[in-house]
């Protein structure tokens, strides 16, 4: 742009600004003319640019490229029954566990978080892209790892990135679909590297929104978005130990401490 | 030169490109009125081809013949490996497999009814898996199914879960009314899950 272009507009913003004193009302519409003329004898591309760049700071007022605000969750109580869109969620009980059983390795360094509650799937066909582990997040719990043995343990800000493994409670194996019309007990498993669990843990569910995806067109249940949550004790339990093992002076012989 | 002659001058240098944008995204709008309204043909077309027969019967599938020859229930079933309990019932279905290829098998169970629902294999298992082509297999699966009567229910069997686009399955008539249902969360099993056994025996 050369400099009597740059110059023209910011005379132009003056005159429009302060006329010239006497026989100002004249002076206002030859400059609001010469304004005119020359944003019309501007390149189109370059209008077109001033256009947009006009229409982003507009969104600075209204909260411009921040995310958008959650809506209000709702609060609920243990054994309430929180609708996530594909499943129906209760929450009953917190646990920690060194061990919480057999199939589970001894934590050294930490302990399992088990959220125990009841799932039934109410959508017509089978679940089977992990929604029953995305219905349910801890939030606020430092120490949690990111998925079962990955060893990527999440400080307290990222803790609502930390998934579950989910467990049928009746026989202890994994939860990795969910059938329709059926209520199991299930556990919410996470590991947490802590020297203590927390004493209390806010729970939150998540619900989902049925839509296609964009990116390669799959219809399903997606968004898992923060809907309900409750805050419930943590009560710490002995860990599992092998039938006719000697048990250890800080462990219980009770086995399967699942519950 | 009155105004409205150098407005025309104006909109007549950059009338082309102002126009041709403006028909441009009008096409784009009409384009996709058309393709939301119009009915989704790729879904008909690629929908898996449906062979129905019955229990005791072989169904010719792309991937071998398959022939249901028994279907159980209970309330818990076990294999070498692990068992599973419910507080449905698990539907076993005896199979007995003839691969026509290396690439066969049957990863995909499920029951469906006339109301859209679908139960598929879920925490249930195959056992008919890595057969040798033209080597007869005698395998089970095990679905997981609500403690209440499912009308005109059907056992659906497909080579895979991942991809049916194209694919053919078989599909055969089940009877699960209240009196099914009742004899088999009335039997506690477990169902024995052997690992799949090839030959004619």
């Amino acid at each position: 742009m050369t400099v009597r272009k740059v110059r023209a507009p910011l005379r132009l913003l003056m005159l429009c600004a302060v006329g010239s004193g006497e026989g100002r009302s004249g002076n206002a519409r030859g400059s609001i003319g010469r304004a005119v003329v020359w944003v019309r004898d501007r390149p189109l591309k370059q209008l077109a640019a001033w256009l947009g760049a006009l229409a982003l700071a507009l969104t600075a007022p209204f909260g411009g490229w921040a995310d958008a605000s959650h809506p209000p969750m709702t609060v609920v109580t243990a054994d309430q029954v929180v609708k996530t869109g594909p499943i129906d969620v209760t929450i009953t009980r917190i646990r920690a566990n060194t061990r919480p059983g057999e199939t589970f390795a001894a934590m050294e360094d930490g302990q399992y978080l088990l959220v125990f509650g009841t799932a039934r799937g109410t959508a017509k066909t089978t679940l089977t892209n992990g929604e029953l582990a995305d219905a349910i997040r801890l939030d606020g719990v430092p120490g949690l790892e990111k998925s079962f043995y990955t060893n990527d343990y999440l400080p307290v800000t990222k803790a609502m990135s930390a998934k579950p493994t989910v467990y049928a409670v009746e026989d202890s194996t994994l939860m990795t679909a969910l059938v329709p019309d059926l209520t199991y007990e299930v556990a919410w498993v996470w590991r947490q590297q802590a020297a203590a669990p927390p004493s209390s843990i806010d729970v939150q569910v998540q619900g989902f929104t049925w839509r296609q995806r964009s990116l390669d067109d799959y219809t399903g249940w997606l968004d898992p978005t923060p809907t309900a949550h409750l805050r419930l004790p943590v009560e710490v339990r002995p860990p599992w130990v092998k039938p006719g093992a000697t048990p250890s002076p800080a462990a219980s012989p009770t086995p399967a401490a699942t519950s | 030169m009155s105004a409205a002659d150098v407005w025309r001058r104006w909109l007549g240098g950059r009338g082309r490109s102002l126009g041709a944008g403006v028909l441009i995204l009008a096409s784009l709008a009409v384009g996709r009125v058309i393709t939301d309204r119009l009915p989704d043909a790729e879904s008909v077309i690629e929908k898996p081809i449906e062979r129905r027969g019955v229990i005791g019967t072989p169904i010719a599938l792309r991937i071998g013949d398959v022939t249901v020859t028994e279907v159980t229930g209970a309330t818990s079933w076990a294999s070498v490996s692990e068992g599973k309990r419910t507080q449905g019932v698990w539907l076993a279905a005896s199979i007995d497999l003839l691969p026509s290829r290396r690439e066969s098998g049957l990863s995909y169970a499920a029951v469906r009814d006339s109301s859209g629902h679908v139960w598929e294999l879920g925490r249930g298992e195959s056992t008919c898996k890595a057969p040798i082509a033209g080597v007869p297999m005698h395998c089970q699966v095990l679905i997981e199914l609500p403690r209440r009567p499912i009308s005109n229910a059907e056992l659906v069997l497909r080579w895979t879960n991942f991809d049916d686009r194209f694919d053919d399955q078989a599909v055969l008539p089940l009877t699960l009314d209240q009196a099914t249902i009742d004899t088999w969360a009335g039997t506690e099993g477990p169902i024995k899950v052997p690992l799949a056994t090839l030959g004619d025996s």
